[in-house]
C-alpha cells in the first residue's frame, strides 16, 4: 500500500514538480528515531547524544527523518513513554503509527571508562532488525557526540564522509593534527614538477608522524566539486581555505616553488582552516644540482611540522642552502636591526610599509654625522702626514731659513691636526650618542609578541562552521 | 684613536736655535750612533755670526772612548777665492780628557763672513771601552774656550754652545 502510495506521488512530480531531487528526496525510506536507554550515563546526556544521531542522519541523504514533535506526539496518545517501548516489536508498532518504513532504538551504557553504544534499525514492516551497531568509546562523554555521528552513516549503509573519519583520527591522534596538502604554484618550473615536489613534500608530512594526511586525489576530488581547476587553479588562501574546511581538516598548506636562474625557492605556508592564521611560514633558497632539491623539499616538510628533520635526511644536502622560517617580531630583533642599520629597527617594525620619519632621521643623521667624521679623519690623515714630512725636512734641513720653514710648516700643520682630531672626537662622540638614541628607541618602540600576534590577526576570515556544514566569513573585533 | 694619529713631533735640530741665542756655535748633528770601533761624523756649524774673520773652535770629549781619526775644513770661511787657514792642534792621547782645538781665519786683510756655515768636520773612531760603558754614550762638547774673531781680532760673543753625543750599540 505504502508502495502504491509512493508511486502515485512520484507520477504526480513527474507531471507537476519535474524535479529529480524531490522526487529522490520522496522515494527515501522515512526513519524515526527512538531515545536509546541509558545504561550507567544520564538521561539528558543519552538525548543529546541520540540527537546528534538524529541531525546526522538527513545528512546522509539515505532516509527521511520522522520529526521529533510527531514521534511524541503519537508515544503520548499511545500511553507509551519511550523508555516503555524497548522491544523490537513496540517499535515497530510505533513505526507504523508514525508511517515510517523503520525504526532505530538502542542503548548507551558505561563500563568503567568505556561507553558503549547499540543500535539497531527495525523494519516496521517485518519487526525485524535490517542493520545493527554497536561501538566501544574511552574517552570523555563530549566525544561520544562524533560517534554518534558517524553511527548515523552507518546505521543506514551510507560511506561516512572524510571529514568525520579525519576528525576522528584527529582527535585519537593525540598530537597529531589533519593536514591538507595544495599543489605548490610553480613559478619558473613545470606544473608537473611542481606537483612531484609537492607528493614528495605531502609524503614526509605523513613521514613527520605529526600529521594525518589528506590524499592527493581527495583534495582533487573536492576541488573538482566546487569547480575548481584541478592543475593550478587554486593558489589563493580563500581557496585552500574552502578546501580546507570541506575536507574537514585543521591546516592547510600551500605555496610555491620558483626558479630564478639557478637558485630554486620554496615558500610554504601552513594556516589554520577555521580562523585563516597563518600557523607557520617556511621558505628556503637553493642553489645546487636539481635532485637536491627534493632533499630541500623534504627537509622543509619536517621543519613545517616543527620536528627536526632527521639525519639520513640533512646528511643528503646538496649545494647551498639558505633557509629562513618567519619568527615573531621582538622589541630585541628591532634594537639589533637599529644597531646594524640605524632606522632599519623602526621600519621593520612596521613591515616596511610605514617608514616613518624617525627612520630617516635616524639614517640620515647618522649618514651625516658618519660622513663628516669620515672627511674629518681624511682631512687629519693628510694633515697629519704634511706634519711629518715637514718635520723630516727640518731634522735634515742645514740652511736656518729652510730650517725655520719647514719647522714652521710643520708645526702649522700639527696644529691643524690637533684640532681636526678633537672635531673628530666630536663627531665620533655624537655618532655614538645617536646611534646608542636609535637602538634604545627601537627597543622602546619595537613590536611586542602580542602586537605581532594581533597584527597577523585577519578581522574578516573564512571559517568553516561545523554546526552548519559550511564555510563562513567571520567578522572579528578583538575585545581585549 | 686620535691619539694615535697626531704625530707626536720634537723639533730638535741643534742648528735651529732661537733668536736670543745666536751667534752660535754646535755639532750637526747632535747625536750620532755607531759600533765599536766604528766611525760618528760630526760638523761643527757656526750659526747667525755676523762679521767674522776667524773661528777657534775647542772640543772636548773621553779620551778613552773616542779617538779623533780625521778634521776637515768646512766651506763657511772658503768661498773658492780666499783661502783661510785652517789647522788643528792634536790632542792628548795621555789625558783623560781629550782637547781638540780647530783654528779656520783669515789672515792680514778685512775680508768677513756672515751668516751661518760649517766651520769643519770631525771624524771620531769609537774604542772598545766605550761599549763597556754603562750606557754606552759618549759626550763630546764645545768648550767655552771656542770664539769667533772679528778682523781686528775682536772677540764676537758666542750666545750658545752645542755639544753632542756618540752612541755605541
Amino acid at each position: 500500500m505504502h508502495g502504491v502510495k509512493n508511486m502515485n506521488i512520484k507520477k504526480y512530480l513527474q507531471w507537476v514538480l519535474p524535479l529529480i531531487f524531490v522526487g529522490t528526496a520522496l522515494s527515501q525510506p522515512t526513519v524515526a528515531v527512538l531515545d536509546f536507554d541509558a545504561n550507567g550515563i544520564p538521561e539528558y546526556e543519552v538525548e543529546t547524544l541520540v540527537e546528534r544521531l538524529r541531525s546526522e542522519l538527513p545528512n546522509t541523504g539515505a532516509v527521511r527523518l520522522v520529526d521529533r514533535k510527531m514521534l511524541e506526539n503519537i508515544l503520548k496518545e499511545q500511553g507509551l513513554q519511550q523508555s516503555g517501548c524497548t522491544t523490537d516489536e513496540c517499535a515497530a508498532q510505533i513505526g507504523e503509527l508514525l508511517g515510517a518504513q523503520f525504526m532505530i532504538s538502542g542503548a548507551i551504557g558505561k563500563l568503567g571508562d568505556t561507553f558503549t553504544v547499540d543500535a539497531k534499525m527495525v523494519s516496521v514492516s517485518t519487526g525485524a532488525a535490517e542493520k545493527a551497531k554497536n561501538l566501544s568509546f574511552e574517552g570523555t562523554v563530549g566525544g561520544l557526540l562524533l560517534e554518534m555521528q558517524i553511527l548515523a552513516w552507518e546505521i543506514v549503509d551510507q560511506e561516512v564522509p572524510k571529514a568525520l573519519l579525519l576528525k576522528r583520527a584527529g582527535e585519537e591522534g593525540g598530537e597529531k593534527v589533519t593536514v591538507a596538502v595544495m599543489d605548490f604554484d610553480p613559478r619558473g618550473i613545470s606544473l608537473l614538477e611542481a606537483q612531484t615536489l609537492t607528493d614528495r613534500f605531502s609524503t614526509e608530512i605523513s613521514s613527520t608522524g605529526r600529521a594525518i594526511l589528506v590524499a592527493r586525489s581527495t583534495v582533487l576530488e573536492v576541488m573538482e566539486d566546487q569547480g575548481y581547476d584541478t592543475s593550478g587553479g587554486c593558489t589563493s588562501e580563500e581557496c585552500a581555505a574552502e578546501v580546507g574546511a570541506l575536507l574537514g581538516v585543521k591546516y592547510m598548506i600551500n605555496g610555491a616553488i620558483g626558479k630564478l636562474g639557478e637558485t630554486f625557492t620554496i615558500d610554504a605556508k601552513m594556516f589554520e582552516v577555521s580562523t585563516g592564521a597563518a600557523a607557520k611560514t617556511k621558505n628556503a633558497t637553493y642553489t645546487g644540482p636539481v635532485d637536491g632539491l627534493i632533499t630541500e623539499i623534504e627537509i622543509l616538510a619536517w621543519e613545517m611540522m616543527g620536528v627536526k628533520p632527521p639525519k639520513s635526511l640533512t646528511s643528503k644536502r646538496k649545494g647551498t642552502i639558505v633557509t629562513e622560517a618567519e619568527k615573531p617580531k621582538t622589541k630585541l630583533g628591532a634594537a639589533l636591526r637599529s644597531a646594524v642599520i640605524p632606522g632599519l629597527g623602526q621600519a621593520w617594525t612596521t613591515d616596511y610599509e610605514d617608514i616613518n620619519q624617525k627612520s630617516w632621521y635616524f639614517m640620515g643623521g647618522e649618514a651625516a654625522i658618519g660622513l663628516l667624521a669620515l672627511l674629518t679623519y681624511s682631512n687629519l690623515n693628510g694633515t697629519n702626514n704634511k706634519a711629518v714630512k715637514y718635520h723630516t725636512q727640518y731634522i735634515n734641513a742645514t740652511d736656518i731659513n729652510d730650517i725655520r720653514a719647514y719647522k714652521e710648516q710643520s708645526e702649522d700643520n700639527l696644529s691643524t691636526a690637533e684640532d681636526l682630531e678633537k672635531r673628530l672626537e666630536l663627531l665620533t662622540t655624537a655618532f655614538i650618542a645617536v646611534h646608542i638614541y636609535n637602538i634604545v628607541d627601537a627597543y622602546l618602540n619595537g613590536p611586542s609578541g602580542e602586537e605581532t600576534t594581533a597584527v597577523k590577526k585577519q578581522r574578516i576570515d573564512l571559517v568553516y562552521n561545523p554546526v552548519l556544514n559550511q564555510p563562513q566569513l567571520r567578522f572579528s573585533i578583538a575585545l581585549d | 684613536m686620535g691619539c694615535d694619529i697626531v704625530a707626536n713631533l720634537s723639533y730638535e735640530n741643534p742648528l735651529d736655535v732661537e733668536d736670543t741665542e745666536v751667534p752660535a756655535l754646535v755639532f750637526s748633528p747632535d747625536a750620532n750612533e755607531t759600533s765599536v770601533g766604528g766611525t760618528a761624523v760630526f760638523k761643527v756649524y757656526a750659526v747667525q755670526v755676523t762679521g767674522v774673520s776667524g773661528i777657534h773652535a775647542q772640543i772636548t770629549y773621553d779620551n778613552s772612548t773616542l779617538g779623533v781619526s780625521n778634521v776637515s775644513p768646512g766651506d763657511f770661511l772658503n768661498d773658492g777665492q780666499l783661502s783661510p787657514m785652517f789647522f788643528t792642534k792634536p790632542a792628548n792621547p795621555q789625558t783623560a780628557t781629550g782637547t781638540l782645538d780647530i783654528y779656520y781665519f783669515f789672515l792680514g786683510n778685512e775680508v768677513t763672513r756672515d751668516g751661518s756655515g760649517t766651520v769643519a768636520q770631525i771624524n771620531f773612531t769609537t774604542k772598545q771601552t766605550t761599549a763597556s760603558q754603562t750606557d754606552g754614550v759618549s759626550l763630546i762638547e764645545l768648550t767655552s774656550e771656542s770664539e769667533f774673531v772679528d778682523p781686528d781680532d775682536i772677540p764676537i760673543l758666542i750666545n750658545y754652545l752645542g755639544s753632542g753625543t756618540v752612541e755605541v750599540q
